[in-house]
């Protein structure tokens, strides 16, 4: 090439080449872990070292009231540690203990620990296992399973510290279990019919490291007969729980232990409920955000042939709660059914369903954190002896546009299964299989699998609140 | 003056004088006089009579009556003729030994001995001025450093104007003129009968301070002697006393140190070319072996004397940087007199040499560099440079480097036997040369490489540098400097914290000057091809250590000059190529054995390049052709350093076509590289970003000197042309104007560095040491870490620090060890939702302390922001035994409260679980019965007194020796998974990491083949 064009071509040569190198690659960041953030309690299909259950507080000042079941599903013997958290008391006490293989092991808190109140902190080593906790007082049995993971986030639609001019009726105590070992600080609000409320008292709540704080919410709001609870952290990650016992000097009578659900969602399921004579059947639906929810409620029912409901449809106005009886569903008919709740607008919200239960001598009240992940796998740690499982029931519901293939299997130990039943779904359809043929174990434990994901709960007999199953994912 | 001993009420001490004759000469006689006309009352006199003359005893009793003549044989030593003193005299308090060179002025006698009565000394010695010339003085005493090299605290010959008028402590007197008290003389024996030649008066001072006495320098008392008599000890008598007197713990760093001082003088004496001074600091050793029996004996005697500590007694010496300054002096210079004189005269020959062919604006062209230079590093001169990027700490003690290199300890990560990295025993030296402490070194380690690329530039250019008539165009090496210091590229590399920057930019303008030299690219006389290798293989081995992938560029540099060159001195394409290639190959052969490292594949490209980037960085093109690289921004005026590229590629001629088509191949192949790495996500990491522009910058500025000389040879005079002049000129304004950005740069004064590290915003964790030495996991973005880590995730990477202080041999982290894995495992554990017990697994291996910094710096400085995986915080918010704690915005820092004490004693009941993660989430954590915490050790012996329990060093027990009140202790191999843990009973406790003689021979080997390079490319012999 003539130099004196090489002269001219060489800067705009490089003038060009500048230009186009304009274009800058994305910025992104390392890819670390695999942390799934699974939210609510569940359990990972993939082998595990160790897992971890929170279980944010139940009574324990006598043998019973509290217990923690602990159900290694595998075929190792997995050592588990458990560390007993006393109501603002720094110092904890632990034991040790190695659940066998397709076994449950109980622990009865107040004989490891007697106090008001304890919270449970659960390390397994050498495998995954389910957690679930249980209480009983005067007003009754609940519990539910336990958290798997902590969450800067924590919801609860259902409530009430309407306590009745004579100090009778709801008694409300939120269970904070901070696990770590530096403090953690939170803030609770309270959502109800007619919008929001705050506490002085629980805002910028400081919740010291290691230590479970149990809040009475009956000093914090009075007498709100419908109260949702709202927690975020400014710092730190915890745990939260609830006591709600009802005396029955109110409409409602029965025990409430269970774990809040630390995330919003667009739709939540629950295939146990149903309404009949002296059964009564409630949405609470809380919406805590900044825009109204436009929420579907769905009902399935058990048998098809019964007719159809027609879908109802309920605005939640931002910061407030909206309870919705499912007797006022079009075409409802008595008898056992899944509900579904689907924010149309995209805008999450919290449900639980509240079953209140007057048909036998003593009136029960239940409620129920839904179901906002299938699954095509479930786990229940709690079971009963076979003598008294006349009335155990399963409920597995099939959300989606096709037919699914259940099995009901039964953990034994050794961690091999057997079945039990063997159900066929339609879409969208909802069967309860009664557990009428199991082994003579003290402890029944079962593991629900299907070829699509399904959503599953379990009542364990007569008076016992449901309980939703642990998904495995 | 008050008389104190009158004051004190007693009667003056009796003194005896001791001179000793050792031959005729005229000096005797105003020797002995001169003790005659002394007016102490109780004085007496003894004379040696080692002459063999005849004559002499009655000439003694002429001049002195009076005194006792004790003659002996002419071969005695002066231990032999003056010990038997105290056995001939009785009574006297202090004796005066003088020589007979040595003429006392009168009153000297009693001025010494009522300062040493006054002060307490236990030797004291004269002012001793020149015999001819009485106001140019002799010796005021001397300091010492601990190779017994002796310093004088005044020059011989210089000026006496009473500037040494004041009593001072000194380490040694000389040996014409000692006042010893006598109870000491008899304590510590004397002289040594072994020494000669001053170095027994050497000797004598430095037992006497083993022994717990003072030595002054009394001015008052003055004597005369000829400054010509003034002669330096004997290397192998100097390095016998100091071989005798050093105690037993500090003498394997004595040995260790004096083995690399002496290839500094092999080196200095081969540089100075004073090859003598080289064969006499290899010959002592010699004698040093050959009379070990004795050495071994007086060292016997010696430790019977100790007092007082050796730290101590080390305290009173000086850096040896003192003496270093004197192996570069000119023995012609001693005697005259002048200090600042001969000073200023090797300064005048200095810059003559500077100035080599040019002009005036040579020296102002490098005073004004070097101006900058410190101007624009004044606060970090002023202050201290931080631990950023790669600027690793270097520790505290400057022993220790050489130590642990010469011991072959490699102190990166949890500690390992294998190879050191040579940068890590050239940093030593480094640090042993240079006064001013670890930071100082730091320092002026980078500022030093950016000294020496400019000096190499100047090199360079003068290859290029040839005028018309063949004579040397000053202009030309004076343009291609300037625009060499004034790119930005080193200021963005300091101010990024990349120390592999600065050390290729320093190294690469030597490499190229050889590669060219010897290749005959260049017009010049022609290298021959081994000095040319050797250059290459040395400077590039230097680079190598620092720039591991080094010789690899140097590979690339010269198939890019060979390429161009086919443009017109073919031929001489291949030379480039071969030296490159061969000289890259030394570059590796003299790093064995640490380069052999290299071959390890999971652990080659952590330390040739970084770690892997989950993003490109994406600067673009018209950044790295603007060399704007780092915090020290250049704007469009960057462009302007490549038109002098231009304007020689396309006008030059001949010989300079050549060179102008290698330096344009070099800049064009070295921006692509550079480019693609930063446009791109290469499958393999490569160097930092400086380290691929340092060949470009290079090529910029010496295509800057050729520019220069292609004008006079191929437009000046010319006829006009629409080319030639217009770009000759537009090349010139451009190059001028691109200066200013980097000129500019110099303003904030410590090119843009983060003024602090995160040693002060987190040095509330430092204060917790307490409870135990830790170690801090460092994870996040490998731009924010202190130091080069190891691969995590791409983008991610980890490394671990001995509390904050980032230890220097992270710098090279190379392949991760087996118990490194263990951190990276449980990390990904934690990070797989495995484990929420992360502390657990960490805290064995003595990690307190997780920091994942988001910016390079703490957040009160400019420091860039490198922000971390969210999923990192995450998954280590989620550990139920981490402890957030808010320090620094810049840096999520957690507390492990599962953390076990480095160098600890745990209970002896405690079950120490093995390294398997099940084994240790199942176990309880073990820090609570960690007993003790206290002992600190390194790679030095030290002692601890330990109750019974389980001993935890804190590193891999390989290598490591431990003794119980003197027993053996073995490793328990249960406890896998603590870090050397030993069982042991209460006791004394001795931590040790011995020496290898096979290693000490590595290292000699090591050091004899850089000497010998170095001593092939020191030769200047030119191929026709």
């Amino acid at each position: 090439m003539n130099r004196r064009w090489f002269a001219l071509a060489a800067p705009l040569a490089l003038v060009a080449a500048v230009a186009a190198d304009q274009a800058r690659p994305d910025p992104q960041l390392a890819q670390f872990g695999n942390r799934l953030g699974l939210p609510g309690p569940a359990v990972r299909v993939d082998p595990r070292l160790s897992s971890t259950w929170y279980c944010p507080g139940v009574p324990a000042r006598q043998s019973g009231d509290g217990v923690v079941s602990i159900l290694n599903p595998g075929i190792e013997p997995v050592a588990a540690t458990v560390t007993v958290f006393e109501n603002e008391v720094v110092d904890t006490t632990s034991t040790s203990l190695t659940v066998p293989p397709g076994q449950v092991v109980r622990v009865d808190l107040a004989t490891v620990r007697p106090s008001d109140m304890d919270a449970v902190l659960v390390e397994a080593v050498g495998g995954e296992v389910v957690v679930e906790q249980r209480a009983r007082t005067t007003a009754g049995e609940g519990g539910s399973a336990c958290a798997s993971d902590v969450a800067r986030q924590w919801f609860f639609a259902d409530g009430s510290t309407d306590d009745g001019p004579d100090g009778a009726g709801a008694s409300y105590r939120l269970t904070v279990f901070n696990p770590f070992a530096a403090d953690a600080v939170v803030d609770i609000t309270y959502l109800t019919p007619d919008g929001p409320k705050s506490a002085q008292d629980t805002e910028a709540l400081v919740v010291p490291g290691r230590t479970l704080q149990v809040i009475n919410l009956n000093e914090a709001i009075r007498r709100e007969s419908q109260l949702s609870v709202v927690a975020s952290t400014r710092s730190g990650s915890v745990v939260i729980g609830r006591v709600l016992a009802f005396d029955g000097s109110g409409a409602r009578q029965g025990l409430l232990a269970n774990v809040a659900s630390p995330t919003l969602s667009t739709s939540w399921w629950f295939p146990g409920g149903g309404i009949d004579t002296g059964i009564t059947e409630r949405i609470v639906l809380a919406n805590p955000g900044e825009d109204r929810a436009e929420v579907e409620l769905s009902v399935y029912l058990a048998d098809p042939g019964s007719g159809s409901t027609v879908p109802l449809a309920v605005s939640v106005p931002p910061l407030t709660s909206v309870v919705v009886d499912v007797a006022s569903v079009q075409g409802m008919v008595a008898g056992p059914h899944a509900i579904g709740v689907s924010s149309l607008n995209g805008v999450e919200v919290m449900a639980e369903r509240v079953v209140d239960d007057a048909s036998g001598e003593t009136p029960r009240t239940s409620a129920v954190v839904g179901a906002h992940t299938t699954a095509t796998q479930w786990y229940l740690a709690e079971g009963v002896a076979s003598s008294a499982i006349d009335a155990e029931v399963v409920a597995v519901a099939n959300p989606t546009g096709s037919p699914v293939s259940v099995e009901i299997r039964q953990i034994v130990p050794g961690g091999a299964s057997r079945e039990v039943a063997v159900v066929e779904l339609g879409p969208a359809a909802v069967a309860r299989v009664p557990l009428t043929d199991v082994s003579d174990a003290e402890v029944v434990t079962l593991w629900v699998r299907a070829d699509t994901p399904i959503v599953v709960e379990r009542r364990l007999r007569d008076g016992v609140p449901w309980t939703m199953a642990v998904p495995a994912l | 003056m008050e008389d104190p001993i009158e004051t004190a009420g007693i009667d003056a001490p009796p003194v005896v004088t001791v001179t000793v004759l050792r031959e005729p000469s005229p000096t005797i006689a105003a020797a002995l006089g001169s003790l005659a006309a002394e007016t102490y009352p109780k004085l007496a006199h003894l004379v040696v009579d080692a002459t063999g003359d005849p004559e002499v005893p009655a000439g003694v009793g002429a001049v002195l009556p009076g005194a006792l003549v004790r003659p002996v044989d002419p071969s005695t030593s002066w231990a032999e003729a003056v010990n038997p003193v105290s056995r001939l005299v009785e009574g006297a308090v202090f004796y005066v030994i003088c020589d007979d060179r040595t003429v006392l002025e009168p009153g000297a006698i009693e001025r010494l001995v009522e300062e040493a009565f006054r002060s307490n000394a236990a030797v004291a010695g004269p002012k001793v001025v020149d015999l001819a010339d009485p106001t140019r003085l002799v010796s005021v005493g001397a300091n010492c450093d601990r190779f017994g090299h002796l310093v004088p605290i005044a020059d011989p010959g210089e000026r006496d104007q009473e500037q040494h008028d004041a009593v001072r402590d000194v380490f040694a007197v000389e040996r014409g003129c000692q006042l010893v008290r006598a109870d000491l003389f008899a304590t510590i024996g004397g002289f040594d009968a072994d020494l000669d030649g001053g170095a027994e008066a050497l000797d004598l001072c430095w037992r006497a301070h083993l022994a717990g006495g003072r030595v002054l320098a009394i001015p008052a008392a003055r004597a005369r002697r000829s400054v010509g008599e003034v002669a330096p000890i004997p290397e192998h008598l100097r390095l016998r006393t100091a071989l005798v007197n050093t105690g037993r713990w500090q003498l394997p760093r004595l040995v260790l140190s004096q083995l690399a001082m002496t290839a500094v003088a092999v080196v200095a004496g081969l540089l100075s070319r004073r090859p003598s001074r080289s064969v006499a600091a290899v010959r002592a050793w010699g004698w040093v072996l050959s009379h070990l029996a004795g050495v071994l004996g007086a060292r016997r005697r010696v430790a019977g004397l100790r007092v007082v500590p050796d730290r101590e007694v080390r305290n009173l010496q000086v850096g040896v940087w003192a003496h270093f300054a004197t192996l570069w002096r000119d023995p012609d210079e001693r005697g005259t007199g002048e200090r600042l004189g001969s000073l200023g005269a090797r300064l005048r020959r200095a810059v003559l040499r500077v100035r080599t062919g040019g002009s005036s604006s040579s020296i102002g062209m490098w005073c004004a560099a070097v101006v900058l230079l410190l101007v624009g590093s004044r606060r970090l001169i002023d202050g201290r440079l931080p631990v950023i990027g790669t600027f690793v700490s270097m520790p505290p003690d400057p022993d220790e480097l050489l130590e642990v290199y010469a011991k072959g300890w490699t102190s990166t990560g949890f500690g390992s036997m294998r190879p050191p990295p040579t940068g890590l025993g050239l940093l030593g030296l480094w640090d042993q040369l240079l006064p001013g402490g670890p930071d100082a070194a730091r320092l002026w380690a980078l500022l030093g490489a950016v000294l020496t690329g400019w000096i190499g530039m100047w090199r360079l250019c003068r290859l290029v540098a040839v005028g018309r008539d063949g004579a040397v165009v000053a202009r030309s090496m004076i343009a291609g400097t300037v625009v060499y210091a004034a790119l930005p590229l080193a200021a963005n590399a300091i101010g990024a914290g990349r120390v592999g920057g600065v050390v290729a930019y320093g190294a690469l303008p030597w490499i190229v000057a050889s590669l060219l030299a010897g290749s005959g690219i260049t017009p010049g006389p022609l290298l021959p091809a081994g000095v040319a290798v050797a250059r290459v293989g040395v400077v590039g081995a230097l680079a190598m250590a620092f720039v591991p992938s080094f010789p690899a560029l140097v590979v690339v540099v010269s198939l890019a000059l060979a390429l161009g060159a086919l443009m017109g001195r073919a031929a001489m394409s291949g030379r480039a190529v071969l030296v490159g290639v061969a000289g890259s190959v030394l570059s590796v052969v003299l790093n064995l054995p640490w380069s052999w490292e290299l071959r390890r594949p999971d652990g080659a490209w952590a330390q040739l390049g970084a770690v892997k980037m989950a993003a490109a960085t994406g600067r673009g093109l018209g950044a790295l052709l603007r060399f704007d690289t780092g915090p020290v921004g250049v704007g469009l005026l960057g462009f302007g350093a490549l038109g002098a590229l231009v304007f020689v590629v396309v006008v030059a001629r001949d010989w300079r076509a050549s060179v102008g088509g290698g330096l344009a191949a070099v800049a064009v192949g070295f921006v692509l590289v550079a480019w693609a790495a930063d446009r791109f996500v290469l499958p393999f990491p490569l160097p930092a970003v400086e380290v691929l522009l340092a060949p470009v910058a290079v090529a910029v500025a010496a295509a800057a000197a050729l520019g220069v000389t292609t004008f006079a040879h191929d437009v000046d005079g010319r006829v006009f042309s629409l080319v030639r002049q217009p770009l000759a000129f537009a090349a010139a304004i451009a190059s001028v104007v691109a200066m200013a950005p980097g000129i500019a740069a110099v303003a904030d004064g410590r090119w843009e560095i983060p003024r602090a590290d995160f040693t002060r915003s987190l040095s509330s964790l430092s204060a917790r040491s307490e409870q135990g030495q830790f170690r801090v996991l460092w994870m996040g973005d490998p731009r924010a870490l202190p130091a080069p880590g190891w691969w995590l995730a791409d983008g991610l990477a980890w490394t671990v620090t001995d509390g904050l202080s980032t230890p220097t041999a992270s710098l090279w982290p190379g392949a991760p060890t087996d118990t490194a894995m263990r951190v990276r495992e449980a990390v990904n554990l934690a990070g797989a939702e495995q484990t929420d017990r992360l502390g657990r697994l960490l805290g064995p291996l003595g990690i307190r302390y997780v920091i994942v910094p988001s910016r390079s710096g703490p957040a009160f400085t400019t420091a860039p922001t490198y922000f971390p995986p969210p999923s990192l915080i995450e998954t280590l918010v989620a550990q139920l035994d981490l402890e957030q704690i808010a320090l620094d915005e810049a840096a999520e820092v957690f507390e492990n409260t599962a953390w076990v004490p480095l160098r600890a004693t745990i209970a002896a009941d405690a079950a120490v679980p093995g390294a398997d993660p099940a084994e240790l989430l199942a176990s309880a954590a073990i820090e609570a019965r960690a007993v003790q915490a206290n002992p600190i050790w390194s790679a030095r012996s030290s002692t601890a007194t330990v109750p019974a329990g389980t001993l935890v060093i804190g590193t891999a027990s390989e290598g490591w020796k431990v003794e119980l009140d003197g027993a053996s202790v073995q490793p328990d191999a249960t406890s896998s998974a603590l870090l050397g843990a030993y069982p042991v009973d209460a006791g004394t406790v001795e931590v040790s990491l011995p020496w290898s003689s096979g290693r000490l021979v590595v290292a000699a080997v090591q050091v004899l083949a850089w000497g010998v390079a170095f001593g092939a490319g020191r030769r200047r012999t030119v191929v026709a």
